[in-house]
């Protein structure tokens, strides 16, 4: 006994086995077309990995619209072929099942997955593996910032910038081990196979480049690695993608103001066409400030509060340094306010316990959001006695007049 | 998760005679829930070997310290508990209400005292710093032991219920079902102990 | 062949048992009454998880953080609506379902534990209210995985009522559990096989199954989740040598097969519908009864595929194999339904189509699942609208599309009147139309870079995102129909007899809405549930008609050219 119609003993044979040519004919070729719509709704393709990645699902989008033209093909058809005529109660014939069938549509979905397998497997093994030559970043993620490490040793100072020319304590550091300077983007060139090891300070992360196709979570108690290769130079978002509580939206790269004057703040990996362009616009630039540190510890405090070392950014909104965050108070004119927050507190006191001890006072309606920076090196969020007291001097230059004139000065 | 109470006693008609149905349905039920309980202790127990795997130091030193003494007499306790319940469930078949009443009463008693002990070497672990909070080793110790515990004293109130049952006539020589899951849950209580007994004090 | 196909004579119909309101507000054990409780608890959730739904798609209507008053606040809605949407929606309506229909397939006068069942029941009121108290006290925020360190060290007291809340609902499924398989295993009629079954019943006993085995895990991850809360142990706290990835593995190790939880007993209702609605035996009925447990099976050997992206890397492709292998025995359900329907008689009502709905959507889902399932893909889209995409196309596509069929389906036996054909038809169009354009572009933001679980998001996804809220908007008005339709019906809808679809379930075997005790007499099940198009079925039925009385068909029939027209058709054993 077989399906009625389709089946060869069942008269107009031919006829029907000439349809059905056509249409698993028209599902092939549609489930192909389907399959070409991919690059219509991916980001750009900006690291090799996303190239095999965007091959894997064009394959798998494929496949996929075939079998979808399958099913819906034979519901559609079954439901207009077959409808009951009104009034009609008597039942359609007593077919049980038929084995072959059956057997055919358990082998077929068997080999696409197993192809399939193999298909993404291999995918797998090129994308992870581990390359040579690499760029080490080191990556820390915390409530609601990336921050990002580049090392700097005594084989990759600046060009003209020689060791004796340092002062003493710099000279030091350089020789045990390199120094690691902040920033809060990720900087690189063309073709340069990137590793990034990833630690957190607080709860989970997942660091994502959308153009890289990578991902990769950063747990509590672990460092975890991600690599990625980029072809194509140009700055891509970087997003947290594991929830990590009110500002995990804001994780990630924004852009502030409209598209000339537009600048970005926040994640953002940052591909330079090569390497030279890399060490001339950012790392050499990066590592002078830090070999040679401006004397006037103000103008030190805004230097690290941009270097993106510390997360303030994400959370506060602070014109003169272009932050715009949403979370936390607004730092304008601060200088101004912070004398008078707490009784007996004077503005330094101030500021000093409302980054070592955040939670002691909290401006209304703020919730008790702010990581505690704590003076331990062995403790999280680690801030030097020394940043502290140069950022706060900094921020006590922040009078609402001084915020004006930075304003004035940016348009 | 001591939900073992209501998986039955509510269920048993008191004087007429279980239907063969009711047997086999109460019995099943009772299996089909201890898989499930089992599984909460899997749970468990797999948080104190994965720790064990990696610090087989600091279990040692626990083991030195606490000793063995307590834990083994506890063990013979729930063995016996465990003895003394099977005799209580023939003497029912045999349709003997007191005998009934005395050994559930004794499996209860045994039952209690383990708990007791368990209590002493809690404290006595506590004395050494050893608490759930605070101490690697305290928190994946306590959580499978307190957790056996807790069941230990639902059984006993259940075989108290049990006795109670009885001596208002409830039970008899065609209708012990309500004994025979009681059965069924002590001994897995039993069995798990041993398995903690093992893992964690033995080797 | 020696089973009786015609009722025994002197089975008398009994007087249609009267619905009293006050009934279903207290305790019964009555399998009927809980059955319906279950359901009507868990619509009431239903309208309370949607409606956080359309706060969700309100907010992200623009870019920025707007409508709520912090992140955490939003947070909380999609914590929440998750928990909610599954553990007091889809669970416990399929629970209601297996209540009411598992005892009267099975001819029996109720459950094997009807005072286990309620008990089962009552926990979920309480278990609910927990929750929602949650949700007001606030900083439930970690999402309805509950990921530590967020849940344990960094959010409210919410989050530990979530996990009391959990509790009790795991506690109450299985309890609901045990119960269906012992009634399953235990209380068949002696003419009625493990083959000769409905295949609605073969899902429930996978799926409890499932629960038994699987449920316990969650207590235990939740057990341990408390201590860190409350009691200040650190199983999950890596600074005092917890570890993190432990609750992501116990918690999908349940979690995980939780979806089959969610899926089979809708499997179950749409091989009862097609078949029935289709006039056409079952297409191998077999593979389908096999293939739930097969499901059920494989489903315990997949879990890690939601942590690709924190699993040790070597640990992934193993799990990406099994999790591919579940499409095969799910690809001989699908293709066994078109089987059934293909060459069947094929009837409009509006079970059927959203049946028809549920086919066509959970497709989409299923596919979508399997590219997730490919590891290098899944790291591009893990944790981003592709995923929620995928998820409401399973769940709310699949589960919910079958709960709405089985409500059309079996609301004349439960109520004794039909529901309104034409707003059923509305509300599927409605439905069908809002749930396709508000999850079907979410593959699109996803792909493009739209993680999920944000207030706030890049400028670039608005139009998107605007298109979905707006087909959320459609799909929530949608659902009214639904209510407004089963108010009205319950009022005045058309009396529907014992048999509206002339089905050959043992269910319909009896008055709508059935006695007390179900059954007057001991029914005699028809040797083959989905035994249509056969001389012996079509007589089953007449005499069934003549016993209790005519059911007005739901497409009012002329009778005239209603012979059996396949008289000397042979009737294969199954
Ligand atoms: C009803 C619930 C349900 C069901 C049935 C499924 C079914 C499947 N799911 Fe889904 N899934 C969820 C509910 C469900 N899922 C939820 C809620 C999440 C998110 C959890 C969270 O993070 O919040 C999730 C997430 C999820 C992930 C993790 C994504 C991520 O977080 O990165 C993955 C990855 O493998 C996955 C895979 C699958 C697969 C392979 C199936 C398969 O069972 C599908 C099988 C069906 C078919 C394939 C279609 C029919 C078959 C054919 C027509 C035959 C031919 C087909 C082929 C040969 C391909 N699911
Ligand atoms: C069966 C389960 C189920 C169901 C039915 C739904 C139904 C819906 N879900 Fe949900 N959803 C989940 C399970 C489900 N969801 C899960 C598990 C998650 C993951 C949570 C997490 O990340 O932790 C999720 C997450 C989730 C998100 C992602 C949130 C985020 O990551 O930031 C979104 C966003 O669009 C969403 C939308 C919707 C919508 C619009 C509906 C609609 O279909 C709802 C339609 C129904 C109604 C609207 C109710 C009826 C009508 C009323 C109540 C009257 C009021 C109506 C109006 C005001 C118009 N859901
Ligand atoms: Cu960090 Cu989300
Ligand atoms: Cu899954």
């Amino acid at each position: 006994m077989n399906l009625p119609k389709i089946a060869p003993e069942s008269g107009r044979n031919t006829n029907a086995w000439l349809w059905i040519g056509i249409a698993t004919v028209a599902i092939f070729v549609g489930g192909l077309v389907i399959g070409m719509l991919q690059p219509l709704f991916f980001p750009v393709v900006a690291s090799a990995e996303a190239e095999q990645v965007d091959a894997l699902f064009r394959f798998m989008l494929a496949i996929g619209g075939m079998i979808f033209l399958l099913v819906e093909g034979l519901l559609l058809y079954s439901v207009i072929r077959f409808r009951a005529k009104p009034g009609d109660i008597s039942d359609g014939p007593p077919i049980q099942g038929n084995t072959t069938l059956e057997l055919v549509w358990t082998i077929i979905p068997a080999i696409i997955v197993f192809v399939l397998t193999i298909y993404a497997w291999s995918v797998w093994t090129n994308t992870h593996s581990i390359k040579q030559n690499e760029q080490l970043i080191g990556a820390v993620g915390q409530r609601f910032a990336w921050t990002f490490n580049y090392a700097l040793t005594a084989a990759t100072l600046p060009t003209g910038v020689t060791v004796d020319q340092l002062a003493p304590e710099i000279q030091a550091d350089l020789n045990d081990g390199g120094i690691q300077f902040s920033y809060s983007q990720l900087a690189t060139w063309v073709d340069q196979p990137v590793a990034v090891s990833m630690r957190t300070e607080d709860v989970n992360h997942a660091f994502w480049i959308p153009a890289m196709r990578v991902k990769q979570d950063v747990l509590a108690g672990r460092t975890t690695e991600v690599r990625f290769t980029p072809i194509e130079a140009g700055v891509y978002r970087i997003v947290c993608a594991e929830l990590c509580g009110s500002g995990h939206g804001a994780m990630a790269g924004e852009v502030i103001g409209e598209d000339e004057d537009a600048t970005l703040l926040g994640a953002w990996a940052v591909v330079y066409p090569d390497e030279d362009t890399y060490r001339r616009e950012f790392f050499e630039p990066e590592a002078r400030k830090v070999l040679f540190p401006p004397e006037d510890p103000a103008a030190r405090g805004r230097q690290i509060l941009l270097s993106g070392q510390y997360p303030c950014a994400t959370c506060h909104v602070l014109t003169d340094l272009g932050w715009a965050g949403a979370l936390g108070p607004n730092l304008n004119g601060i200088a101004d306010r912070a004398g008078e927050r707490v009784p007996g507190l004077s503005a330094y006191d101030y500021l000093y316990q409302s980054i070592r001890q955040p939670y002691d006072y909290l401006v209304p309606p703020y919730g008790p959001l702010m990581p505690q920076f704590n003076d331990e090196s062995t403790e999280s969020n680690y801030m030097t006695e020394n940043d502290l007291t140069d950022m706060i001097a900094y921020l006590l230059t922040q009078t609402a007049s001084a915020g004006q004139s930075a304003a004035a000065g940016t348009n | 998760m001591s939900d073992a109470v209501n998986i039955q006693p509510h269920e048993h008609e008191h004087v007429k005679p279980e239907t063969p149905q009711r047997i086999e349905n109460v019995k099943f039920a009772m299996w089909l829930y201890l898989a499930s309980d089992t599984v909460i202790f899997a749970v468990l127990i797999a948080t104190f070997l994965i720790f064990r795997a990696n610090n087989e130091g600091v279990v040692r030193e626990v083991q030195e310290h606490s000793g063995l003494l307590l834990v083994s007499i506890n063990t013979f306790l729930l063995l016996s508990s465990s003895w003394a319940m099977v005799m209580g469930l023939r003497e029912i078949k045999k349709g003997n209400r007191r005998g009934l009443i005395n050994w559930i009463f004794l499996t209860a008693v045994l039952g209690a005292v383990f708990v007791g002990l368990q209590a002493v070497e809690y404290s006595v672990l506590a004395a050494e710093g050893i608490t759930i909070y605070g101490s690697e080793f305290g928190m994946r110790f306590y959580a499978p032991t307190a957790f056996h515990g807790a069941h230990v004293v639902i059984g006993v109130l259940w075989a108290l219920a049990i006795c109670w049952h009885t001596l208002k006539g409830g039970y008899g020589s065609k209708n012990y079902v309500g004994v025979e899951v009681f059965g069924l849950y002590w001994h897995l209580v039993d069995v798990v102990w041993i398995l903690l007994f093992t893992i964690i004090y033995l080797v | 062949m020696a089973t009786v196909t015609v009722p025994l004579p002197g089975v008398v119909p009994a007087e249609r048992a009267k619905l009293r309101f006050s009934d279903y507000l207290r305790w019964s054990v009555d399998h009927k009454i809980i059955g319906v409780q279950y359901m009507a608890t868990a619509f009431f959730f239903f309208m309370f998880g949607g409606a956080l739904a359309m706060l969700i798609r309100w907010e992200l209507l623009t870019p920025a953080l707007d409508v709520m008053a912090d992140g955490t606040a939003y947070n909380q809605l999609f914590s929440i609506h998750g928990t909610v949407m599954i553990f007091l929606w889809i669970i416990p309506m399929l629970a209601g379902f297996g209540n009411y229909i598992v005892p009267l397939m099975l001819g029996a006068k109720d459950m094997a534990f009807p005072w286990l069942n309620a008990f089962a029941f009552w926990l979920i009121p309480p278990a609910g209210f927990l929750l929602m108290l949650g949700f007001f006290v606030g900083q439930t925020e970690a999402g309805w995985t509950s990921y530590p360190p967020l849940s344990t060290l960094f959010s409210g007291d919410g989050q530990t009522l979530w996990a009391m809340s959990l509790h009790l609902l795991g506690l109450s499924s299985i309890l609901g559990a045990i119960n269906f398989i012992v009634t399953i295993k235990n209380m068949r009629p002696a003419s009625m096989g493990w083959f000769q079954m409905p295949l609605f019943c073969w899902a429930i006993l996978a799926t409890s199954i499932i629960v038994v085995l699987a449920t316990p895990f969650l207590s235990g991850a939740l057990t341990l989740l408390l201590l860190d809360r409350v009691a200040g142990t650190a199983f999950f706290n890596p600074a005092q040598g917890g570890d993190v990835l432990l609750w992501q593995n116990v918690f999908w190790f349940y979690s995980h097969p939780a979806v089959y939880i969610m899926i089979l007993p809708a499997f179950g209702m749409l091989s009862e519908i097609f078949s029935v609605h289709a006039r056409k035996p079952i297409f191998g009925y077999r593979a389908i009864a096999l293939s739930s447990m097969a499901i059920a099976l494989v489903g315990f050997t997949v879990w890690a595929h939601h942590m690709f992206t924190s699993l040790t890397p070597e640990l992934r492709i193993p799990f990406m194999i099994t999790s591919m292998i579940i499409a095969v025995p799910t690809g001989i359900k699908v293709f066994s339904w078109l089987g059934t329907l293909f060459g069947g008689k094929i009837k409009f009502t509006s079970a059927m189509i959203f049946a028809l709905g549920f086919l066509s959507m959970f497709v989409i889902g299923g596919i979508s699942g399997v590219m997730l399932a490919a590891v290098p893909f899944d790291i591009h889209v893990h944790d981003t609208y592709f995923v929620v995409s995928h998820l409401h196309f399973v769940l709310y596509g699949g589960s919910v599309f079958g709960i709405f069929a089985g409500i059309y389906h079996w609301f004349p036996k439960i109520t004794g009147r039909m529901l309104n054909e034409r707003l059923g038809k509305w509300h599927f169009l409605l439905t069908y139309v809002g749930f396709f354009f508000t999850f079907f572009p979410q593959h699109i933001v996803g792909i493009l870079g739209m993680p999920r679980r944000v207030s706030v998001y890049a400028p670039e996804f608005q139009t998107l995102n605007i298109i979905i809220s707006i087909a959320a908007f459609l799909m929530g008005i949608s659902t009214l129909i639904l209510i407004y339709n089963i108010y009205v019906s319950l009022r005045n809808g058309k009396e529907a007899g014992a048999n509206p679809w002339r089905a050959l379930t043992m269910e319909w075997q009896t008055s709508s809405p059935p006695p007390a005790h179900n059954f007057i007499g001991d029914p005699i099940p028809f040797k083959n549930p989905y035994g249509y198009g056969t001389k012996a079925a079509w007589d089953y039925l007449e005499a069934q008609e003549g016993r209790l009385g005519p059911s007005i068909d739901a497409l009012n029939v002329d009778r005239s050219m209603t012979s059996p027209n396949q008289t000397e058709a042979i009737n294969k054993d199954i």
